[in-house]
């Protein structure tokens, strides 16, 4: 049996965990699993954060689950740059969870990938090598598209969530 | 932390472990902490998928 994961995303200033989202559609609102054309961002401005975590809920017989790496396929519409607190390198530790918003973020500030990054991007424990033996969460992933005053609407990218799971 | 809300059966939960231990109706009574939540909520395919990891893991380790 293989373990559980899911992704998990914060909300708000009290942090309100919606535990396995169905999409991580971005936009207006600080908000889960929100529709798209119900929040459209205004051309030049941003989405809120996106606040995510990997959790595994249970280890179904596994060992170990590491090697956490995220990216983005497919080409956002306009300008619009995604931007993101994974990286390869450098890794600043775990962030701590701050109220998601739609100013430029200052968590954010690395471009997020479009294909897999060659090795882990996202912590656990607050480093990249870090690694799971039981139930628990990454690190937090956090997100956000920035728009230019050019940028219309139609784009639908794909992202990504991977892990390795040892026997 | 604040709340935990079920996403797919969205009833909402004052702590992770309540939230693991819950029977989500929406998820035919699994539970978070059994594949069989995933594969009636948001990884229909988690059978496919995670054999499909183990013949890749499997090929890896021939290399």
């Amino acid at each position: 049996m293989a373990a559980t994961v899911q992704i998990n995303e914060f909300n708000t200033a009290g942090e309100s965990e919606e535990s396995n989202i169905t999409n991580s559609n971005m936009g207006s609102s600080d908000a889960p699993n929100l529709v798209a054309a119900d929040y459209p961002v205004v051309p030049g401005e941003n989405t809120y954060e996106k606040w995510q975590r990997i959790e595994v809920t249970a280890m179904g017989g596994s060992s170990k689950i590491d090697n956490l790496k995220v990216w983005r396929t497919t080409a956002l519409g306009g300008s619009a740059v995604h931007v993101t607190n994974a990286r390869i390198a450098a890794y600043g530790g775990a962030d701590a969870f701050a109220t998601p918003v739609a100013t430029d973020s200052s968590v954010a500030d690395q471009t997020m990938p479009t294909s897999e990054p060659a090795t882990a991007n996202l912590g656990i424990g607050g480093a990249l090598a870090g690694s799971l033996a039981a139930a628990g969460s990454s690190d937090y992933l956090v997100h956000q598209i920035q728009t230019d005053a050019g940028d219309v609407v139609g784009a639908s990218t794909t992202m990504h969530y991977q892990y390795d799971e040892t026997a | 932390m604040g709340t935990v809300r079920c996403s797919p059966c969205q009833k909402v939960f004052a702590t992770k472990a309540e939230y693991l231990k819950h029977k989500c109706e929406k998820a035919g009574g699994a539970m978070p902490t059994e594949p069989e939540y995933l594969i009636k909520t948001t990884t229909p395919h988690f059978a496919k998928i995670s054999a499909s990891a183990v013949e890749r893991g499997e090929a890896k380790k021939k290399k």
